[in-house]
């Protein structure tokens, strides 16, 4: 990891008399006065090429009499993570919106004053955003002493009712149930003619209250807790969890753990990537196309399910390295696999976009252009295809990544046809990374007994899960449990962007196809 | 539009009948977890697995004996497949080996209550009188 006196000098310049903590090399923690939080980012927005990554409130009230706002940036240029805290004071209970500097602030700013109470002034739209509509007033679930145990119940039940369309415009509800897999959510498609004109999405019917169970369990069951945030990103969710907790102990696993880790990731990413295309098929007729990938997306999960006894890789990580080691018959399974998807893959990949019935559905459909995706902060192969040159693996390395050779794909078409294009080279990367991390795979132990971090503690972990970046901060509380656990998913990052690209050329036809391009997980959305 | 045909073809019937062939499932697969009521230590005071158990699949029924002690014998163990999420954090946490995993993974029931597995422990006297000395560091 770099040092990196660059952009600290630079902060102590423009702004001298703030306290600059560096509680690890790749991170800067900035404390910062509710009064100058705001001209300073404004600033601070012009002057260094900063990304927003996350913003979310804790509640501190019982020992240090105020509510702190933690405020996330990547400073890319030099694998660096800025973090500001702010105090908010309790009678105040509000703070200057941040959404008109980061459009992408104003989801998390919704859930701040839904969860935590606090007020974002100026916000452009503040109505409820994971909470249902007939949650009761003052109840916030992510204040200290809220439980779950005792049934919330709403103060009275609302009646829902369609709003009327204007003449010539035509509505079609789309879900809450669907047919196959499909999660629960719902879609509302405006039309005029073939033509889609808008939408509403409600991706959060499955609030489940995951960061603040986590608050309430031993220790060592949050890593259960992390892997269900989102079944296909099991695996780098309970990474980003035990990172979190290694790096507020101080921790250093074995280089063992890190490569297996590093292995396991990837396959996870190779069997949703597999799966992208396979879905991408179904949307656009194509069933033989979608047979075959399905065929090796089932290969890979059969593969997972003899290396740890679970198709989609639960259960394998814990605070301190892994829970079960590679043996040498499973190195080999790995090798002849990967062996022949080398082959396959890029054959599929050709024929693919070689077929014109596929490909003209995804050429200049559901665009999202490069400047709303850095407004929005679109992470991932969503990210990837409309110009965001980010990836936590290059840009932040954990586990083996650093020891890596890779190349991350980028795009700035921003359709369709450039995400599927991103997830299928990046598909031909993870065959390499796998390979390297088998090639390198060092002998030794897997895990390494891992103390509890003292109380008071905190960390923040990520990890680049196959739809984006993934981001844990844990603050240790005095009985051995979580204080604060905050969870950023790649897929809450994305929703806020899916709804900008369905306006403008599309037709209603076009929505599948859409849909299946940005490849979102309704569970990652809520928490 | 040819070439997917051809490779269709090429590619043949690879699914298979359900349920004429049986996958066997790997070595270490975590499928339903059994309770050996021989082995299990919950009648003497062991709650291990209970406490590691995030669904609360498995719990003890306390037997009735007027103590209101924490650490009170238990009466009963029941495991609720309904509410398994097949972790195997109690298999590894449990001290007398008394809890394993096998390969059954078909775990459909027409009736709920098929779905609890309960073991039941007489609790004598005798019992409860030794464990309360253990408790007060008496008698090894």
């Amino acid at each position: 990891m770099k040092e990196h006196a660059g952009l600290k000098q630079q902060l102590t310049a423009a702004y001298g008399s703030l306290p600059i903590k560096q509680p690890h090399p790749d991170e800067l923690v900035l404390a910062i006065s509710s009064e100058s939080f705001w001209p300073t980012l404004n600033s601070l927005r012009e002057t260094c090429e900063i990304t927003f990554v996350d913003l979310f409130g804790v509640d501190l009230r019982s020992t240090h009499d105020a509510f702190q706002l933690h405020l996330i940036f990547s400073f890319d240029a030099e694998q660096t993570w800025l973090h500001f805290v702010i105090d908010i004071d309790e009678q105040t209970a509000a703070f200057l919106s941040l959404a008109s500097l980061f459009p992408a602030a104003g989801w998390y700013e919704r859930v701040i004053w839904e969860e935590l109470g606090l007020l974002p002034q100026n916000h452009p739209l503040l109505h409820r955003l994971r909470l249902a509509p007939d949650w009761p007033e003052q109840v916030y679930p992510a204040r200290e002493g809220f439980t779950w145990k005792e049934p919330i119940t709403a103060h009275e039940p609302i009646q829902f009712a369609l709003e009327a369309a204007p003449v010539g415009v035509v509505d079609y509800p789309l879900g809450p149930v669907r047919s196959g897999i499909v999660e629960s959510g719902h879609y509302t498609l405006r039309t005029v003619g073939e033509e889609l004109i808008d939408i509403s999405v409600q991706p959060f019917y499955k609030q489940r209250g995951i960061e603040q169970r986590a608050e309430e369990v031993s220790l060592e069951l949050v890593p259960l807790l992390a892997e269900r945030i989102s079944g296909t990103s099991a695996f780098a969710h309970s990474l980003a969890f035990c990172q979190a907790y290694e790096r507020a102990a101080e921790l250093d696993v074995p280089p063992r753990a890190r490569f297996l880790r590093t292995l396991l990731a990837e396959l996870e990413r190779l069997y949703n990537h597999l799966g992208f295309q396979a879905d991408l098929c179904q949307a656009t007729g194509l069933s033989v196309g979608q047979a075959q990938f399905d065929l090796w997306k089932e290969q890979v999960l059969r593969l997972n399910a003899r290396l740890s006894g679970h198709r989609y890789l639960f259960g394998l990580n814990i605070p301190g390295g892994l829970s079960r080691d590679l043996t040498e018959s499973g190195q080999e399974e790995i090798h002849t696999l990967i062996s022949a998807l080398r082959k396959e893959l890029p054959a599929l990949s050709r024929q693919l976009l070689a077929s014109s019935s596929h490909r003209d559905r995804l050429e200049r459909t559901g665009v999202l252009s490069p400047q709303q995706a850095r407004e929005y902060c679109a992470v991932g192969p969503v990210g990837r295809a409309s110009g965001r040159d980010r990836d936590l693996r290059r840009d932040h390395p954990y586990a083996a990544y650093a020891q890596m050779d890779f190349t991350v794909p980028l795009l700035q078409e921003g359709d369709a046809l450039a995400r599927a294009k991103i997830v299928l080279e990046e598909g031909e990367q993870t065959l390499r990374i796998i390979e390297q991390a088998l090639a390198q795979l060092p002998a030794g132990a897997i895990a390494t007994p891992c103390p509890a971090p003292t109380p008071g503690e905190s960390a923040l972990s990520w990890a680049e899960s196959a739809r984006g970046e993934c981001l844990h901060w844990i603050l240790m509380g005095e009985n051995g449990k979580l204080r604060r656990y905050r969870v950023r998913s790649a897929s809450f990052a994305n929703w806020q962007a899916f709804s900008l690209a369905i306006p403008g050329h599309n037709i209603l036809t076009d929505f599948p196809v859409i849909e299946q391009s940005f490849g979102l997980s309704f569970a990652g959305a809520n928490g | 539009m040819f070439s997917w045909i051809r490779k269709g073809l090429r590619t043949g019937i690879l699914t298979t009948r359900y349920p004429a062939a049986h996958d066997r499932m790997p070595e270490g697969f975590r499928g339903r977890p059994v309770i050996d009521p021989a082995r299990c230590l919950a009648g003497q005071g062991c709650s291990a697995c209970v406490a590691l158990c995030l669904p609360s699949a498995l719990y003890l029924t306390r037997a009735d004996n007027g103590t209101g002690e924490a650490h009170a014998p238990a009466a009963s163990l029941t495991l609720d497949i309904g509410r398994c999420v097949m972790c195997g954090l109690c298999i590894d946490a449990c001290p007398a080996d008394a809890l394993r995993m096998v390969e059954e993974y078909e775990l459909a029931v027409t009736n709920q209550e098929d779905l609890r597995v309960t073991a039941s422990y007489a609790i004598g006297p005798d019992q409860l009188a030794s464990r309360k000395e253990n408790h007060d560091g008496t008698s090894a």
